[in-house]
């Protein structure tokens, strides 16, 4: 119950790494991929609220969903689905604000993220 | 003028009672007083003088028509008479030419009557004129004329009849002369053709001996003359040939010399033979002498001693033989001249014949067109002649009868005679030959018709001169007429003297009589002119006064001067009439005024009274009244002016100024404006907020006459409580809502750590305990499971309550559900000896579109409550399905009734309550939650249905529901269960060689409860069969040794006939060709399988075998393969596979899932990539993302499905990470295959894949293609 403590849950990141086939590269790989892409999302959806572009932000905040749910990162996943689904209803006044929550969540998954060893994972 | 006509109008009427207004008047003066009297003076004056003026006209009129009747009667019988006269004369004149022009007898004797008639009619007019008054001189005058008239009307008559007489004469002797004409030039015409053929005849026979005398001239001249010629010509050759002959001194020359002989004389024997056979030559020339005197020559020339031979000798033997030269010479000189001489003769001869025959032909032409002259003249032309003669001696004659002078004749009679004598001397020349005679006849006769008395121009002669006779007849016969006529107008004129004397008598009388009239009239005249200037001095200028005075009065001005009552007419009487009513209306005036004032301020002290704000606005929105209360509030001064005729947009921007409008505050011209269109609006009272926080509501009525009425009430007070009730409910709600999620969250909670409680309590029970610690446990456990069940039922009643309940809408099997929802209060009911019972109408379907977790909890909620409130007797639980009614489709109904205590009738309407049983006695008696029913009724809603209770307290409850009905086919996976039941001890053999196989499928069977025989031969089956083993079903492999598949079926089907079970063919490699699978189609097997057989496949293949009938709608080739490995195309090879995400992540982590199953899917970014990709390759299976930019899942899939042809279509799953089940709907609905969620679930997607290889293998492919290629796979 309740929203996790942790930035990244493990479970799901194992999960991800089952589903993959259980290679820790490959999982790396995609670990690295996410921590390279998350940034770029945060400003496109930066841009796009400051320039009250409603379906902009909308999208980048699903992919940024999505792929944040992939890696565990709930807690940022939860707040880009609240955006999208803000973003869904019209537009959005308060984006910029959620967008900076955001943004922070963003950094602290990343961070998490980056500090894990992949290699370390129970499987 | 206008002013007289109008009294003369009205007096008219007055006119019956005028004379006793005069004798009433003109006994005090001459000038009557009243108006009535005046207009009958006037009247009078009119009438006298119209009387005096038609007296005149009459008496003139009386005068004038005497003298005209005395005009009449003298001079009429006169004037008759004359035109009479006249008339008759007129007739006669016409009847008499009419009579001199008669052609016919009938025509003559006719108009001769009337003529008659006529002369007989003139006489009886003349003797009738004694009464007339005609002296007798004139009389005796007419008498004479009309006896001269009838004398010459008779010679006329008669006169006529004689030409018409002399003119049938002439008519008949042309007729005569018409008959002869015809006899003559038929009898004429024969004799001309006669001549015409001995012409011919005689041309003919001059052109046959001219033609013969020609030919006879050419035979003599050419034919004889020109080898005589060519005769001498050739003699002179031979001549000098012989003279070179006597000179040669050479051979050569004298040999030249005879050729030249020899060819001259044979063109001369050549010429003698032809003259000889001229025949007409050899007449003229004596041809044997011409041969005589060549063959002489001949002589000298041809032979052994001819000069020739004799010279050639001479030059051979050199002076041996020599020719004596001059003898030889002479000699043939001799003979030569000889020969000449007669060869000129001859030519003469010739010459003389020539010119005899010509002149022969000459005078034979000669003869011969003599004869033909002769003829022509002699005969054809004489009777052409006397032809022209005939003609024109009938054309005289025929002219004769139209001659018009008798002079003209003579002329015609001269030319007749001079052809006569022509004719006479034609026939004279023709002589008295019997063929010319009877034409001569005629001819004679022709001739006379024009001679003697009764000759055609004596006849003629005769007719002019009657004519003439007649002429002059008629003539006279107009004179005397004329005369008459004239008589006649003398009497006339006489006639027409004393008329025109009587008219000037007449006239002169009329003139008079005009000018008595005229005066008269002038007099009336003045005398009405004089009466209507009295008329109106007196009456017009009084009455335009009154009427002045009475308008002005109509209109309201009472203070207007009235006119001088003078006099003492009727005029007077009204001018004082007038003056009482002004006074009285004055007064009226007076108390009206008085009595509005009242009523007005009565009304307005009705409004003052009132507590609203009250207007009335006219038609135009200007103000009417208002009362202080209105000014107060919408000026915020009671004493505020506002004067009526103010407009309403006045008035309202006023109150905008007055500051008592916090609305008006920011933009006060758009309150206005709002205010001005709200006051139209008459159907709904606005609020509005006045300063000081209050309300007030304005509500606008239209008044009869259009207008407006404003009522403007302070509901400051109802306002407020209004909103108090507002802020209560929304703290309600959110209390009951800050409950709901506190009692989720709560339940949540417990849930965990009571799972906790429950889980250890079993294991603990299944420890070693004493009794009493088992007790205890039992306890712990029944608590706890008492309170799970209390707080499941909390958490699905905040669930329902939050609106978070989601009904899941999927195939169920409702039997199983409620046979699941019975048999959990089975133990319960048997525990308490209650009968339970199930009751399910046959008509109810087994599987249904619903919520089977939901449909039990319900169930269960309802056979609880039953078990629990019943001591004694029975539960029974009925479905049926509820017939569609007019406002609800067909429906299935659920009902549970229980024999227990029943509800009391008040406690009913608490029952579906939360938190409520019956009563708080019950709740200690029986436990529970008392939410169950509330849970239940809002499921039951969510569905969509409705649920009620029936109850009778000490006799039982029934609880029933109804929910929408759909029904649906049951899911595999049932059926797989289904089927299995199915086979459940059914007795199967099994026949394979290969060992392994053998077992695997003995297992197989085996582990789906079917109880198998096996053997590797099929001899040995067969012996099994027939001992009498019985099967349910078979399945034997094809390929075996000795014995294959097709012939151990047919063998089995021998043994068995009828009674053969269902046998399944399996086949390690399928033997592709016609003749294989005409042979199995030949066979009936129940399935024909691939080795290794699906076992699904077998599952389905054996549960057809075994129930054929069952689950007919579901065919074998819908059946999908499943397989734990990579899903795989009909070909066997794995699906190809297209991944569509933006989301580079996403494109790693499905590549790497799909990598790791054995797939090698393609990899694209964006929905136009898909589209471009899917039309360059084909793809069995496209992982669609939903959420992309520019072109999404949806509008790509839809794109795909519309460019690509059928066969081609990949099978689309959508990746999505809104997982909403209404979304998923959507995406099925645009052309989606399948639905998957991300994160992706490696599970879910082989599902899916598995699905997608199903769905490609049954795609456009026939049932038996599908068995073959499935299995391969």
């Amino acid at each position: 119950m309740g929203v996790a403590d942790e930035p990244i849950e493990l479970p799901a990141l194992r999960r991800l790494l089952d589903v993959i086939g259980g290679d820790r590269d490959d999982l790396s790989e995609l670990v690295d991929d996410f921590l390279s892409g998350a940034p770029e999302l945060v400003a496109q959806m930066s841009a796009a609220a400051a320039a009250a572009d409603t379906e902009a932000l909308r999208r980048a905040a699903h992919t940024l969903k999505s792929n944040a749910q992939d890696f565990g990162a709930t807690r940022l996943a939860a707040r880009c689905a609240a955006l999208e689904g803000a973003c869904r209803e019209g537009p959005c006044p308060e984006a910029a604000a959620s967008v900076a929550v955001i943004a922070e969540e963003e950094e602290k998954a990343r961070r998490a993220l980056g500090a894990l060893n992949v290699e370390e994972l129970e499987a | 003028m206008s002013t007289s006509g109008k009294d003369g109008s009205g007096g008219t009427p007055a006119s019956g009672t005028g004379e006793a207004a005069v004798s009433r008047g003109g006994a005090r003066s001459l000038i009557p007083g009243t108006i009535r009297g005046k207009l009958f003076l006037v009247f009078a004056i009119v009438f006298l003088s119209a009387a005096a003026s038609a007296i005149i006209a009459q008496r003139a009129n009386v005068l004038v028509q005497q003298q005209l009747s005395s005009i009449t009667e003298d001079n009429l019988p006169s004037l008759v008479f004359a035109h009479e006269v006249s008339a008759v004369m007129t007739n006669i004149r016409g009847v008499a030419a009419a009579l001199a022009t008669a052609e016919t007898g009938p025509a003559l004797s006719s108009r001769r009557g009337q003529l008659k008639r006529h002369i007989d009619n003139a006489k009886a007019v003349i003797n009738g004129l004694d009464a007339t008054g005609v002296d007798r001189q004139t009389e005796a005058r007419l008498n004479r004329f009309v006896a001269d008239v009838e004398e010459l009307a008779t010679e006329l008559a008669s006169t006529v009849e004689m030409r018409l007489q002399l003119d049938e004469q002439l008519s008949e002797k042309i007729q005569g002369l018409a008959g002869e004409y015809t006899k003559f030039n038929a009898s004429i015409a024969p004799l001309v053709s006669q001549q015409l053929q001995f012409l011919g005849t005689e041309s003919e026979r001059v052109t046959a001996n001219t033609e013969k005398t020609v030919s006879r001239l050419n035979d003599i001249s050419f034919k004889g003359l020109i080898p005589l010629l060519s005769i001498n010509a050739q003699l002179a050759t031979m001549k000098e040939a012989l003279r070179v002959a006597f000179e040669a001194d050479a051979e050569t020359r004298l040999d030249d010399a005879w050729s030249d002989f020899v060819a001259s004389s044979s063109v001369i024997t050549r010429n003698l033979r032809e003259l000889r056979g001229n025949a007409a030559v050899s007449d003229a020339v004596d041809v044997e002498t011409l041969e005589d005197g060549f063959g002489d020559i001949l002589a000298v020339g041809i032979g052994d001693d001819s000069i020739f031979e004799r010279k050639r000798q001479q030059l051979a033997q050199e002076g041996a033989i020599q020719v004596d030269a001059a003898q030889e010479t002479s000699q043939l000189e001799a003979s030569l001249a000889d020969l000449e001489r007669q060869l000129k003769l001859a030519i003469t001869l010739i010459r003389g014949q020539t010119v005899n025959v010509g002149i022969g032909l000459n005078r034979q032409v000669s003869d011969s067109l003599d004869a033909i002259n002769q003829a022509s003249v002699d005969g054809y032309g004489a009777l052409l002649k006397l032809e022209a003669l005939g003609n024109r001696a009938v054309g005289l004659l025929s002219v004769a009868p139209f001659v018009q002078e008798v002079a003209d004749l003579e002329p015609l009679r001269t030319e007749l005679e001079a052809s006569e004598a022509e004719v006479a001397s034609i026939l004279d020349r023709l002589g008295t030959g019997a063929e010319v005679s009877a034409t001569a006849d005629l001819a004679r006769r022709l001739m006379e018709f024009g001679r003697g008395e009764t000759g055609v121009f004596e006849l003629r002669a005769n007719e002019l001169q009657a004519l003439e006779q007649v002429a002059d007849l008629l003539f006279r016969t107009n004179a005397l007429t004329q005369q008459m006529s004239v008589s006649a107008a003398e009497i006339v004129a006489n006639a027409r003297e004393m008329t025109d004397a009587a008219a000037t008598t007449a006239l002169g009388s009329l003139d008079s009589s005009r000018l008595t009239l005229s005066l008269v009239i002038g007099v009336s005249l003045l005398t009405m002119l004089g009466a209507i200037v009295y008329v109106n001095r007196s009456l017009g200028s009084r009455l335009s006064a009154f009427s002045n005075a009475t308008l002005a009065l109509a209109e309201g001005d009472l203070s207007v001067k009235l006119p001088e009552a003078t006099g003492r007419d009727e005029v007077a009487r009204l001018m004082r009439a007038l003056s009482v009513f002004r006074d009285t209306a004055a007064e009226m005036q007076r108390s009206n005024l008085r009595e509005i004032a009242e009523a007005r301020q009565q009304l307005v002290d009705a409004i003052e009274s009132i507590s609203e704000g009250f207007a009335i606005f006219d038609r135009d929105d200007r103000l009417l009244i208002a009362n202080t209360r209105y000014r107060e509030i919408m000026l915020g001064d009671r004493n505020a002016p506002l004067q009526p005729g103010a407009s309403f947009a006045d008035i309202v921007r006023r109150a905008a100024a007055s500051g008592r409008f916090p609305d008006a505050e920011p933009d006060p011209d758009t309150w206005v404006e709002r205010q001005i269109s709200r006051h139209h609006r008459l159907d709904e009272p606005s609020i509005q907020v006045l300063a000081g926080d209050r309300w007030q509501r304005i509500s606008n009525r239209r008044t009869e006459e259009g207008g407006i009425v404003a009522i403007h009430s302070d509901i400051t007070e109802l306002k407020r409580v209004s909103d108090e009730l507002l802020r209560a409910k929304e703290a309600a709600d959110a209390a009951n809502e800050a409950k709901t999620a506190f009692l989720a969250a709560m339940s949540h909670e417990i849930r965990t750590p009571l799972n906790g409680i429950v889980g250890m309590s079993r294991l603990l029970g299944e420890t070693k305990l004493d009794a009493e610690q088992r007790d205890f446990t039992a306890t712990i456990i029944q608590a706890a499971d008492t309170l799970l069940a209390i707080i499941n039922d909390i958490l699905d009643f905040s669930k329902v309550e939050a609106g978070a309940m989601e009904i899941e809408q999927a195939p169920m099997d409702l039997h199983a559900t409620v046979e699941v929802a019975l048999e959990l209060v089975a133990a319960k009911a048997a525990e308490k000896k209650l009968e339970l019972a199930c009751q399910i109408e046959p008509n109810v379907p087994a599987w249904i579109i619903g919520d089977s977790v939901r449909v039990k909890q319900i169930l269960l909620n309802l056979l609880n409550n039953a078990v629990k409130f019943t001591q004694a007797g029975e539960i029974v639980l009925a479905v049926s399905v509820l017939k569609a009614d007019s406002e609800r489709p067909e429906r299935l109904g659920l009902s549970v009734r229980d024999t227990g205590i029943g509800i009391p009738k008040d406690r009913m309407d608490r029952l579906f309550r939360s938190f409520s049983q019956v009563d708080a006695s019950t709740s200690r008696r029986f436990g529970g939650t008392g939410l169950g029913l509330a849970i239940a009724k809002r499921l039951v809603e969510l569905m969509g249905g409705a649920i009620e209770v029936e109850s009778e307290e000490g006799v039982g409850t029934m609880f029933s529901f109804s929910i929408p009905l759909q029904a649906a086919s049951p899911s595999e996976d049932e059926r797989r269960d289904a089927w299995l039941t199915g086979l459940q001890g059914r007795r199967a053999l099994v026949v394979d060689d290969n060992r392994t196989n053998r077992r695997i499928l003995e297992r197989q069977l085996g582990a789906w409860g079917l109880d198998v025989s096996q053997t590797g031969s099929p001899r040995e089956a067969l012996d099994w069969i027939a001992g009498g083993a019985e099967f349910d079903v078979c399945v034997i492999d094809y390929l075996m040794p000795k014995m294959d598949g097709l012939e151990l079926a047919q063998r089995i089907r021998q043994e068995k006939g009828q009674a053969a079970p269902p046998i399944i063919l399996c086949s390690a490699s399928t033997p592709s060709g016609s003749e294989f699978r005409q042979k199995v189609a030949g066979m009936a097997f129940s399935a024909v399988l691939t080795k290794p057989a699906k076992s699904r496949h077998l599952l389905k293949a054996l549960h057809d075998a075994v129930r054929p009938d069952a689950d007919e709608s579901t065919p074998a080739k819908t059946e999908k393969p499943k397989a734990t490995e990579a899903a795989c195309r009909p070909d066997g090879a794995p699906l190809t596979m297209l991944v569509v995400d933006d989301n580079r992540i996403n494109q790693k982590v499905a590549s790497k899932i799909l990598a790791r199953l054995g797939y090698a899917p393609d990899i694209v970014s964006s929905g136009e990539e898909a589209v471009r990709a899917c039309m360059a390759g084909r793809y069995d299976v496209v992982l669609m993302d939903i959420e992309m930019p520019e072109m999404d899942g949806i509008a790509a899939t839809a794109l795909i499905r519309q460019k690509l042809p059928n066969p081609e279509q990949p099978y689309v799953v959508a990746l999505t990470a809104n997982a909403m089940a209404q979304e998923r709907e959507r995406y099925l609905r645009s052309g989606l295959d399948d639905y998957l969620s991300k994160p992706l679930d490696v599970g879910a997607l082989n599902a899916s894949l598995r699905t997608a290889a199903g769905f490609l293998s049954t795609r456009g492919q026939g049932a038996w293609t599908l068995e073959v290629e499935d299995g391969r796979g």
